[in-house]
């Protein structure tokens, strides 16, 4: 008597597959090219935006879960559940509470080097409680610039790189890229 | 006889395998400055991630803090076994051994590898987004670094995070081309701007002229399968007389034979072709895919070539019966052989015959095994086989085999 392994060679196939998978350690070499590292600073006039999960604000966590469901979809297919910081923001140009920003933290929604998948949303009928999307992009942490009354801007840090953007009618622009702002 | 000669399914699979790049891992020996194996790539996303630095630590914004060669964060570090202590100063630092580190970054690559699948990052390799050409090595080092969503976003159209210096696309095109388990040839690794629009391969005239050759090639091979190989007939036609030991002698046969008939028969074929894409196709089936390189040297414009002609020749094995693992002619005798045993030669206890079918579902992705062996054995009317463990293998000439171990036995006139 063969086992079914031997006489279809199914398994064994299998075996075959499977077992380089197995095999070999990394063996990396040494590297240079070191990044920025350190923590990043704030500075005059920017505040930073807190996007801890369970700081978030509960009524614009509750309109963030509805405008990013997609994304949740996606991360639960996945088996993930992010967890979501959502902060409105006010500013002088759009006021209170005139945009909405949501991040999303699991695996799923960061990478390693880019931060968290986040969206900033503006108010475009308050009435309606209408939102738009003007801004998405993965960072670790996003600040309001206090300047000009009809301009709005964001920063956005990125493993302590930032970079600046400023809301125009076709959403958020960069106008510093992170290359060119000075580094903390 | 031997009735399924595993040893030509173990080269056939695993030319295929090896060659479509689905399972070279042991990448360690391979880990120089500049080659394109998984090794290779897991370098350049240390390098990318902490340039080398073992134990660094980095404070996150939320809290956390990323560690290591590949940056773990708490939860990764949690979830993969890696730890930190503090060093003289005070400072976190990563205690796991680099062997440990790269060990979790494997195991994390994998499941990376296995989320993008489920959300079909890897329909999106060959095709041309954001001037990015997609790679399999390409997606899975813009997920590590942007994660799996921010690597999706941009496949999908829906955003290319970026902070105006480095995007998801960047990280896509800069970890492009090399050897991963979820495919890639690894000949040409690590371009900032591997586009199409940059390959003078791309020339559409170039293009047609290989494509028309290859499919002459593909249409020789549809023609010799048509001519040279008599399928089994449908399992409807010959359940009632399932345990002739002539048609089980004709089935084995044939499914001993065919996949080697088949592969010779394209050596063959394909040496024959003239053109451009003969030498090619040649060497590289000759060395068992082993060196697109080689195959390239043979003429230099192929070097941007192989992208173009992995494609065509996975098209040649699909129309031989031979992609996707084996197509559905071959899977039907697969199929039609094991209902024979079950039927004729060694009832199968459940538990067997569905390890049998996970194993034939590993090898068929098309899940012919899962669907067609569930339906020809009811079909046979052992339905009891399907539904119940304890239950005996009911013949449908009414006869009851006692559950045995989980072998299969030689079928009568087979020795």
């Amino acid at each position: 008597m063969k086992s079914i392994s031997k006489k279809f060679g199914a398994a064994a196939i299998v075996g075959i597959l499977a077992v380089p998978a197995t095999l070999g350690m990394i063996n990396l070499a040494s590297a240079d090219n070191a990044r920025a590292v350190a923590p990043s600073q704030v500075s005059p006039g920017q505040n930073i935006i807190n996007l801890t999960p369970s700081a978030s604000n509960p009524e614009a966590l509750r309109i963030a879960r509805y405008l990013v469901k997609d994304e949740l979809d996606n991360a639960a297919s996945l088996n993930q559940q992010p967890e979501i910081a959502a902060q409105f923001i006010d500013t002088p140009a759009l006021g209170r509470g005139g945009l909405l920003i949501a991040q999303l933290n699991s695996d799923y929604s960061c990478g390693r080097a880019m931060g968290c998948m986040t969206f900033i949303f503006q108010l475009a009928d308050r009435k309606k409680n209408a939102w738009t999307q003007v801004f998405y992009n993965m960072g670790d942490e996003f600040r309001q610039v206090q300047s000009a009354r009809d301009t709005v801007r964001i920063d956005m840090v990125r493993k302590g790189y930032v970079s600046q953007w400023v809301l125009t009618p076709q959403g958020f622009s960069l106008i510093a890229p992170a290359a060119a702002t000075a580094k903390p | 006889m031997n009735l399924a000669k595993p040893g030509y399914l173990r080269v056939l699979l695993m030319t295929l395998c090896f060659g479509l790049g689905f399972s070279l891992f042991a990448y360690s020996a391979y880990a120089t400055e500049a080659d394109c194996s998984m090794g290779g790539l897991m370098r350049a996303i240390e390098q990318s991630e902490s340039s080398g630095r073992e134990g660094i630590c980095v404070q996150a914004n939320n809290g956390s803090t990323c560690c290591g060669l590949f940056q773990f964060c708490n939860a990764e570090r949690a979830r993969y076994g890696l730890t930190t202590g503090t060093d003289s100063q005070g400072r976190t630092i990563m205690t796991s051994s680099r062997a440990d580190q790269e060990a979790a970054m494997l195991a994390y690559t994998n499941d990376h590898i296995a989320e993008l699948r489920r959300r079909g990052a890897f329909n999106y390799v060959g095709q041309t987004i954001g001037g990015v050409l997609v790679t399999e090595s390409g997606i899975i080092g813009a997920a590590h670094l942007g994660g799996v969503g921010g690597a999706m976003r941009f496949l999908n159209g829906q955003g290319n995070a970026s902070d105006g210096n480095t995007t998801v696309g960047q990280y896509m095109a800069k970890f492009a081309g090399y050897q991963t388990p979820a495919g890639g040839d690894g000949t040409q690794c690590g371009n900032q701007s591997r586009t199409d629009s940059a390959s003078p391969m791309c020339d559409p005239t170039i293009r047609a002229r290989v494509a028309e050759q290859v499919q002459a090639g593909v249409q020789m091979m549809a023609d010799f399968k048509v001519t040279n190989s008599t399928m089994p007939r449908p399992i409807s036609e010959v359940a009632n007389t399932p345990c002739m030991s002539n048609e089980l002698q004709r089935i084995s046969n044939q499914f001993a034979y065919a996949p080697s008939m088949y592969a010779a028969n394209i050596l063959g074929q394909l040496n024959g072709l003239a053109g451009p894409v003969s030498g090619l196709m040649n060497n590289m089936l000759g060395s068992l895919f082993q060196s697109f390189t080689n195959a390239a040297n043979m003429n230099p414009l192929a070097n941007q070539f192989t992208q173009f002609a992995q494609t065509q020749i996975s098209s040649v094995f699909t129309s031989l019966g031979l992609g996707g693992a084996f197509s559905s002619a071959l899977c039907g005798m697969m199929v039609d052989m094991v209902l024979k045993y079950v039927q004729c030669v060694a009832p199968i206890k459940l538990p067997s015959l569905g390890q049998l079918k996970g194993s034939l579902n590993d090898l068929l992705p098309k899940g012919c095994a899962g669907a067609a062996l569930t339906s020809a054995l009811y079909a046979a009317s052992n339905s009891s086989a399907v539904k119940s463990l304890a239950q005996p293998i009911i013949l449908p000439q009414g006869g009851i085999f006692t559950p045995k171990p989980p072998s299969l036995g030689v079928a009568p006139g087979m020795q």
